[in-house]
């Protein structure tokens, strides 16, 4: 019985190891997006290129993985969230300096490695959400305004365990410096309304029902709940305002999905045109459209990111964010903003 | 291994290990003592009374075995969160609760208690219902002739004699506490695994995480010295008389209701609450769309379960023949720590070149070879020296007797551990989610990436699936353990 079950799972084993004939490409990837699942159909269907996927939530998990398959690993593309962990890729030496055609004319130098180890391939922007019969649009302004005493009780955020929490606090670490921002990090958690917890959309739907007024989320959540059609959404969606932070100096915080060839690819050729077809307006669109992140590059915003707003971005490296975030853990850690 | 930062240390010392260490022994603390109070009530009132709904309710407390406890956190969480249907309903019947709606906060302490000591109960459950099974005629016996309160019974009988089977279930309990991120994450609390986790992906360190993992050594230490001290030396072995037909005391009108009620709970807690917050979630989405993409991949769990169930039966028969504790020791620790750990520890550790698979097999069996070496290790301390006496007297040899007893005895715990595995198995998220290979996608991730993204609607369809497939297994399990003669 037992050998039954061995050699059933061996076999099991070898189908998913030998496809040998086709052109594939193996990405590995830690975004989660339906939307994924529609540009890889795509993508296949105008190259004939297969796309085998290994998908693992946590990108740190996803670089030891690659790390530990060394020059043995079957990884052609590595897909990330957040900057974060782009950056730890590239320290682990998990990444080829590989150029994709076009690219460098299309997405902005911040947002692209300069030898090409990594491009963004979308970017969302950390916003302020407000409940409208709360609070005025012109009741504040930057990210700084969230520490204001007058807004005690009232402000909403998800844990700092988060990355794109924990993101934002290195890129304010690297604008304000290290005094600033523990002072920041603690009034704000003076202002909670309540013990950090859920995910951003969470915050969202707590801002329409009262719970705080003011929360801090990714814009893709915003837009996720703009265009849905169910009606408690929809009663969501009428009752809350974006504010995109700091526009008169530095910029709102982004964040960004990344794409990267891996340093051993076995199909190096296919992972370039997979991460070129990742650019290309078509996948951008969709993007945009399917899951409200921003475009990199220049194509005509769907009509539900068009009502947001335009807003200029902060353009500090993504590395140098990288390598401030463990400090900003360290002093989030000393604050309750748990 | 990078060699120990003390500054590091100094600072998790100083900012977070206090809140971390505090909870996780609140938490351990709590759902223990509360899965043994609910495992050890049922277990007793379904083998010595009589009350109606008596046998349903008996496997219905095995039921929320089924459950993944973190699809139980998201699903609760979503109903009686202050935005969720639970206060919708009550705002269209009283008007405004916005007020209370705030003020109650289902992601607390004592909601994850809860919600987790439903989950894991059937751990002490199994294992005392399995001890009573045995002796629970004679306790009536005892009971009548002695003319003991019912509740004089079970404190001066009962407690003492299922004391080896509380501490082996109770110990699998506060290992799979001490191990689990998903649903105390969900419940917005910090444990010593979160913390695991926020050194690793925030510091950016997993070396820093391996150095937590030590923390975890020290607790599964004493872990495991409280379960010896509850086991205690005494060994109670079954006389004669226990496999005579059972005779259970009937109990009167409201006695028999408050037990029915008593043994309801954890199924109505840990497998009926869930599932139907779950299918009402998954009544208004595509149905159709998402059983396509669910339904195709059950096979490959199943067949995952069985390899490592199996696996990790014939390696725990072997450990519990050495005398040596440490091993069991080693194998308990994978069970406590964190399953992401444990995947990335076998990545580093293991030749790749095995395969993918293979590895994933490996790394599973890593993480629950703990459950049959316990459960083998009681069932081994249950052959008496009257067993193998009477097989002697009998003319077998000593060697055969020894097998035969060996076999009867030990083989039914490793079927019982086996099954246990196998939901484990299935149900299995961490380990499974970073060893996979290409395009290997499972039923708890594809469950656990869209209920974390926020879209429990398009999850609650595979949820379901899941729990499906280990109800038969469940329901297997427990028919065998009533059945089969002692």
């Amino acid at each position: 019985m037992k050998n039954l079950f061995l050699s059933i799972f061996c076999l099991t084993a070898m189908s998913t190891t030998a496809v040998a004939a086709d052109p594939v490409v193996n990405v590995y990837s830690s975004r989660h997006y339906d939307v994924d699942e529609t540009v890889i159909k795509a993508f296949t269907a105008k190259t004939g290129i297969k796309v085998q996927q290994v998908q693992v939530k946590e990108a740190a998990q996803l670089v030891e993985r690659v790390k530990a398959e060394g020059a043995k690993s079957e990884a052609d593309v590595i897909l990330t969230v957040d900057i974060g962990n782009l950056w730890r890729a590239d320290e682990a030496g998990i990444l080829a300096a590989e150029k994709v055609p076009g690219a460098d004319k299309q997405v902005s130098s911040e947002l692209r490695h300069p030898e090409g180890k990594w491009y963004a391939v979308s970017t969302r922007a950390r916003v302020i959400v407000f409940n409208k019969d709360k609070v005025k649009p012109t009741d504040l302004k930057n990210y700084e305004d969230l520490a204001d005493p007058k807004w005690k009780g009232r402000v909403l955020v998800r844990s700092s365990n988060h990355v794109y929490n924990q993101s934002l606090v290195a890129s304010f670490l690297h604008h304000e410096g290290a005094e600033k921002t523990t002072r920041w990090v603690t009034k704000i958690a003076d202002n909670l309304a309540r013990k950090p917890e859920g995910g951003d959309t969470d915050q969202i739907k707590a801002v329409a029902a009262g719970i705080g007024d003011l929360a801090l989320v990714n814009s893709y959540y915003v837009a996720r709940i703009l265009k849905s059609t169910k009606p408690e959404d929809q009663q969501v969606a009428a009752k809350i305002g974006v504010i995109f932070p700091n526009q008169a100096d530095r910029g709102t915080h982004v964040n960004v999905s990344g794409a990267a060839i891996a340093k051993h690819a076995p199909n190096k050729a296919h992972a370039v045109k997979f991460v070129e077809f990742l650019l290309s307006d078509e996948v951008q669109g969709l993007y945009a459209l399917e899951n409200g992140e921003y475009p990199v590059t220049k194509v005509e915003l769907p009509a539900h990111l068009k009502a947001l707003g335009t807003f200029r971005s902060d353009t500090v490296s993504l590395a140098t964010i990288g390598k401030k975030t463990p400090d900003a853990v360290k002093i989030m850690d000393q604050s309750s903003w748990r | 291994m990078r060699a120990v930062d003390l500054e590091v240390w100094r600072h998790l010392a100083a900012h977070l290990l206090p809140r971390y260490g505090s909870t996780t022994i609140a938490l351990l603390v709590a759902v223990t003592a509360a899965t043994i109070v609910w495992g050890v009530g049922c277990a007793w009132l379904v083998s010595v009374y009589e009350f109606p709904g008596r046998r349903a309710l008996a496997w219905g407390a095995v039921l929320p075995f089924t459950v993944p406890s973190y699809i139980a956190a998201y699903a609760y969480v979503d109903f009686f969160q202050a935005t969720g249907p639970a206060f919708g309903w009550l705002g269209r019947v009283f008007g405004d609760v916005s007020g209370l709606a705030r003020s109650v906060n289902v992601r607390s302490f004592p909601t994850a208690v809860v919600v987790m000591a439903a989950a894991l109960c059937p751990y002490v459950y199994l294992s005392c219902l399995a001890y009573l099974k045995r002796q629970a005629p004679n306790l009536a016996d005892a009971a009548r002739t002695l003319g003991r309160s019912a509740l004089g019974t079970f404190l001066h009988l009962g407690l003492p004699l299922l004391r080896p089977a509380i501490a082996a279930g109770g110990l699998l309990v506060a290992l799979e506490v001490l191990n689990d991120f998903g649903t105390v994450d969900h419940f917005a609390l910090d444990t010593m695994a979160t913390g695991l986790y926020r050194v690793w992906y925030g510091y950016g360190e997993r070396d820093l995480a391996s150095q937590f993992a030590a923390i975890f050594l020290v607790v599964v230490v004493a872990i495991i010295a409280v379960e010896r001290l509850l086991r205690g030396r005494a060994r109670y072995w079954a006389t004669k008389g226990a496999t005579r037909p059972q005779r259970r005391l009937p109990l009167g009108r409201v006695g028999g209701v408050l037990a029915a009620l008593f043994c309801a709970s954890p199924a109505i807690v840990g497998f009926v609450g869930p599932t139907l917050i779950l299918a009402s979630h998954a009544l208004s989405t595509e149905i159709t769309r998402e059983l396509a993409l669910s339904v195709p991949i059950i096979g490959r769990s199943v067949l995952l379960g069985l390899v490592v169930s199996v696996s990790t039966v014939v390696v725990a028969l072997i450990l519990t023949t050495t005398r040596s504790r440490l091993p069991r020791a080693v194998a308990t620790l994978g069970y406590a720590i964190p399953g992401g750990l444990v995947a990335v520890g076998v990545l580093t550790a293991m030749p790749l070149t095995i395969g993918m698979l293979p590895l994933l097999a490996y790394a599973l069996l890593i993480r629950f070879v703990a459950i049959p070496t316990q459960s083998l290790d009681a069932a081994q301390a249950q052959i008496t020296p009257s067993m193998l006496q009477a097989a002697r007297t009998l003319g077998a040899g000593p060697w055969r007797s020894f097998r035969k007893i060996q076999l009867s005895l030990v083989g039914s715990a490793a079927m019982g551990a086996g099954l246990l595995v196998f939901i484990d198995t299935v149900k299995e998220l961490p380990v499974a989610m970073i060893l996979r290979p290409f395009d290997f996608e499972l039923l708890p991730i594809r469950v656990y990436n869209l209920a974390s993204d926020e879209r429990l609607g398009a999850a609650a369809v595979g949820a379901i699936l899941l729990i499906l497939v280990g109800v038969p297994p469940v329901v297997w399990l427990h028919g065998r353990m009533l059945k089969e003669p002692a």
